[in-house]
């Protein structure tokens, strides 16, 4: 072995060196921060001096460990601003054509940029808390404090007895790969020609918004789960509730945003043809979230009636273990091909996994431990009572969300119990069993708020009930019947929305007396019901208008021609589809994209002048890895999308494009099958009509009158001339632009009674293969995931001020 | 027993319920020689590696979603495989297939395929830049 040192030169060491060590001391700092408040909760109430000096130890030192996140976030930066590929992260998730906004998206490509995020968003919430929390700051902090080292623990890339912990965003290259050749060369540093670069899926605005909301999102599950933990801990639920509940709906609105946002995205720059895949990543984030809604249902019955506190703790927990779950799954590879969004493995799956039953292990030890004094009401829950049915739905979306687990798990319990079980139609499998759950819990949430709570009489709720009801059943008839709606699970999902809106409409009106102030659920439940509705027409009526018709005939039983959603365009032929008239019109480089011009003519007939004209530019990039990557272009109507991705394209470096010649000899009558198109020789005209020929005397000519096929039925007629002047052979050709043909008559044989001609087929090798969908009320979709939000935030100010109030009442009692 | 441990039971009854009825949309990776079914509405997965050496036909002029190659599963037996949908572009370099559907006869219908390619991270490591290139004679 022949061991160089070398001596490298040009690497910039000192900048990495200076990030690792913030990794180092934001660990340190964090495990110092988690000790003083742990000391300082045990302090409290026997030493409040002791317990305050531990305190501000807690807070200097979180405090430094945030100041390092920051800094490790600037010096990565620093680094990618400046392409030093010599670092491997850098590298790997930039290069040098990056613009600026997008150097920012290189943090959420790779796993340490991510965790970084994570891991700044918790110093950001552990902030507010310190500043807030008041007396539920120690307790509370100190579960930030785990979480927060468990995240530097991420990016420390430092062995520890063998086992390497971390994986450090200030690796060099060099150490990643010491066998590649380059490595040879002192000066290799500045060889690099250019990193790797960005993903081009992750090159979309959607992409700069969409992964820092939904990271701050699953930050934000630490704080309800670190209230219920700091209520198990210190044995006490007074003053409990409104904190852990407004944190509950801030981490719920957040993480609804984060994945609506994502489910934008994916509709917006993907091309699975929908906003929704039951992707295991999307799952991953449903989940969590899902089950934080759970929680704080009960957690809103156990502030009203005293019932369900432990079966919210658990909730609350679970919403934090299936974020964990989450990173588990996408992270340590284990979904390997079955996802298109998880990140590569790294080797830390031993860590992750550690990182996921410490979480869950804490939580159900600290529940063993102190559930005996978990306020518990002796009392059953009456039937007719708001909390039994809020328990109920709540029950329902955590089995949804179970199932949802169950299946999204089938890769490990694959690797686990050595089966071989795999869902091959996501979106059928999961659409199965979701609208039966969507059916239930949005009838739920149209009625339950008409019962009050602790007791209600049956008669007095359906006389509360009965308007909307009838309304909703009204105008679900009208609209099924119009919209011709025959399925009946299509039939109940829409009753369920219009349900859902006209109850909670008709509940702040009536029973709010429309105090809009106090009405942020019954809104968030409306827009759960237009997202519904949005889903239904969008889905339910999304209609691909790219089908080919292509005349091949397949044999009785094949199922695979509804398939058939891919048209060929070739470039300046118009297609028809539904009531567009659809032109490839040509395409452009800009950057990385290429554009493809796709010109929309709405007109009955070809002929017709078009009512209405837009062009579309969906583009596509030629990754190095991956082939072609569609990013779609759609036109927004208030009523729809028309919604156009490229599938793929010619291939321009083919050498024999251009010109195709193809010679045929023809009698009178007779056909020929050329270049996919039926050719017949109708006639010979010897009195030829040409508009570049002028009739002279001595002249022989004569016109061959051709009728042109295509495969599709499209007929055309032509008639190239033949010509002999002064001796000299000479013809005119005729041409199809449609087809972008052209026709020459050659020659005539007198003896064999036939002629001769040929057939130029130019330019044909320019073509796209696209889709095309029409989703029909999209907006609804998104208006309705607005609308949600609102709510949640609305509900947010509400239990706010609800604890303003209490400490002044409090106050004012003093 | 309280109420809401009886909803809890009859719920969870359901999911029971539920998983075993919906065993039926769940399907195994599989072999060629396994992937037959009478309900045309099943699909399997047959998971092998593209034949490179064979035909690939792919005629947009004619036909875009239609897509022929040759493949070799895991157990080394070769078929045909009639993809109905657009042929992805590098498909020649793809190091694994998976393809969804079910075989007809001697041939395996495909409506769905997933690909893996070599990523060219592993394979090559960064590339080196050109230097001192038309600088010559200066």
């Amino acid at each position: 072995m022949e061991e160089l040192q070398i001596n490298y030169i040009g690497e910039w060491l000192r900048t990495g060196q200076l990030g690792h060590l913030l990794t180092i001391v934001s660990l340190v700092s964090a495990l110092l921060a988690t000790a003083s408040f742990y000391i300082a909760t045990t302090q409290e109430d026997q030493q409040l001096d002791l317990a305050n000096s531990w305190k501000r130890i807690g807070r200097v030192s979180f405090g430094i460990s945030g100041l390092c996140v920051i800094g490790i976030f600037c010096v990565l930066f620093y680094l990618i601003f400046n392409h030093r590929f010599e670092y491997k992260y850098v590298w790997q998730h930039s290069s040098l054509e990056l613009p600026v906004y997008y150097m920012i998206s290189c943090f959420w490509e790779g796993q340490e940029g991510s965790f970084l995020l994570w891991s700044f968003w918790t110093v950001v919430l552990g902030g507010f808390l310190m500043r807030w929390a008041g007396k539920w700051e120690n307790s509370v902090m100190t579960f930030v404090g785990m979480m927060q080292i468990f995240l530097a623990a991420m990016l420390i890339g430092i062995y520890f007895f063998g086992y390497k912990v971390g994986s450090s965003p200030f690796l060099l290259l060099r150490e990643d790969m010491p066998h590649l050749p380059l490595f040879k060369n002192a000066n290799y540093a500045n060889l690099i020609g250019d990193g790797n670069g960005l993903n081009p899926l992750l090159q979309n605005y959607w992409m700069v918004i969409h992964p820092p909301v939904l990271f701050l999102g699953f930050a934000a599950t630490l704080i309800p789960f670190s209230y219920c933990m700091a209520g198990l801990w210190k044995r006490n639920f007074t003053d409990w509730v409104l904190p852990t509940l407004r944190w509950s709906l801030f981490t719920g609105a957040l993480l609804g945003t984060g994945i609506l946002m994502g489910g934008a995205w994916a509709y917006e720059a993907l091309s699975f043809g929908g906003f929704w895949a039951w992707d295991p990543v999307e799952n991953a984030s449903l989940v969590p979230w899902l089950v934080l809604i759970a929680g704080i249902h009960t957690l809103l019955a156990y502030k009203h009636s005293g019932h369900s506190l432990g079966i919210s703790l658990i909730l609350i927990s679970a919403s934090l273990w299936t974020i964990l779950y989450s990173t588990f799954l996408t992270r340590s590879g284990v979904l390997g091909d079955t996802s298109v969004h998880s990140f590569t493995d790294l080797g830390m799956s031993g860590q992750l996994l550690f990182f996921l039953l410490f979480f869950i292990a804490l939580s159900i030890f600290l529940m063993l431990k102190n559930w005996s004094v978990v306020p518990k009401t002796e009392k059953e829950e009456h039937l007719y009572s708001r909390e039994f049915w809020m328990f109920i739905g709540s029950l329902l979306l955590s089995v949804f969300a179970l199932l949802i687990t169950i299946d999204t798990s089938w890769p490990i319990f694959n690797k686990v119990f050595g089966t071989n079980r795999t869902i091959t139609d996501p979106i059928t499998h999961y659409n199965q069993y979701a609208v039966w759950f969507a059916i239930m819990i949005a009838i739920l949430s149209a009625v339950v708020q008409y019962f009050r709570y602790k007791k209600d009489d049956l008669g007095r709720f359906l006389r509360k009930v009965a308007l909307a009801t009838v309304i909703s059943v009204v105008l679900t008839g009208i609209i099924a019947f119009f919209g011709e709606i025959t399925t009946i699970v299509y039939i109940l999902i829409l009753f369920a929305a219009i349900y859902v809106i006209t109850a909670n409409a008709a509940y702040i009106f009536m029973v709010l007396s429309g105090k809009i102030k106090i009405a942020g659920g019954s809104v968030a439940h409306i827009g759960v019901g237009l997202m519904l509705l949005g889903i239904l027409f969008s889905s339910g009526k999304k209609e691909v208008i790219s089908l080919n018709r292509l005349g091949i005939k397949f044999g009785e039983g094949f199922n695979e021609q509804d398939n058939r959603e891919n048209v060929l365009l070739y470039k300046g032929l118009p297609i028809q589809m539904n009531e567009y008239w659809v032109t490839y019109v040509g395409d452009s480089i800009s950057g990385p994209n290429h554009f493809y011009e796709v010109r929309y003519e709405k007109k009955k007939k070809k002929e017709d002048t078009a009512e209405e004209v837009f062009v579309l530019f969906p583009n596509a990039q030629f990754g190095k890895d991956n082939g072609l990557l569609p990013n779609p272009d759609a036109r927004h109507y208030l009523t729809k999308d028309v919604f156009t991705y490229v599938s793929s394209v010619a291939d321009k470096e083919r050498t024999d494009k251009g010109i195709e010649l193809k010679e045929i000899e023809l009698g009178i009558g007779d056909t020929a099958l050329v270049g996919g198109k039926f050719l017949i020789l109708k006639n010979i005209n010897p009195n030829p009509v040409h508009p570049m020929y002028l009739p002279l005397d001595g002249d022989i000519a004569a016109g061959a009158k051709l009728e042109i096929q295509t495969m599709d039925g499209r007929k055309y007629e032509a008639e190239p001339v033949y010509l002999i002047r002064r001796s000299e052979e000479t013809g005119f050709d005729d041409f199809i632009d449609d087809l972008s043909l052209t026709l020459k008559f050659d020659k005539i044989y007198p003896k064999k009674g036939k002629v001769k001609l040929s057939m130029i087929q130019e330019e044909m090798t320019d073509f796209i293969i696209m889709k095309a969908i029409v989703f029909p009320y999209i907006n609804v979709l998104w208006g309705g995931c607005l609308i949600m939000v609102i709510g949640f935030f609305m509900s947010i100010i509400q239990r706010y001020q609800e604890g303003k109030r209490k400490r002044k009442r409090k106050a004012a009692i003093e | 027993m309280k109420k809401t441990h009886i909803a809890a039971l009859i719920v969870i009854g359901i999911l029971i319920a539920f998983i075993i009825t919906q065993s039926s949309s769940y399907s195994t990776y599989e072999t060629f020689e396994t992937a037959y079914s009478e309900h045309s509405d099943q699909e399997f997965q047959v998971v092998g590696w593209l034949e490179a050496d064979r035909e690939m036909v792919y005629e947009p002029e004619i036909d875009p979603n239609k897509f022929t190659f040759w493949m070799k599963d895991k157990k080394d037996v070769v078929r045909k495989v009639i993809y109905y949908d657009v042929k992805p572009t590098d498909f020649e370099r793809s190091e694994e297939v998976v393809a969804i559907g079910r075989m007809k006869g001697d041939e395996f219908h495909a409506t769905r395929m997933l690909l893996k390619c070599p990523s060219k991270y592993i394979e090559e490591g960064p590339q080196i830049r050109e230097v001192g290139g038309g600088t010559k004679g200066a």
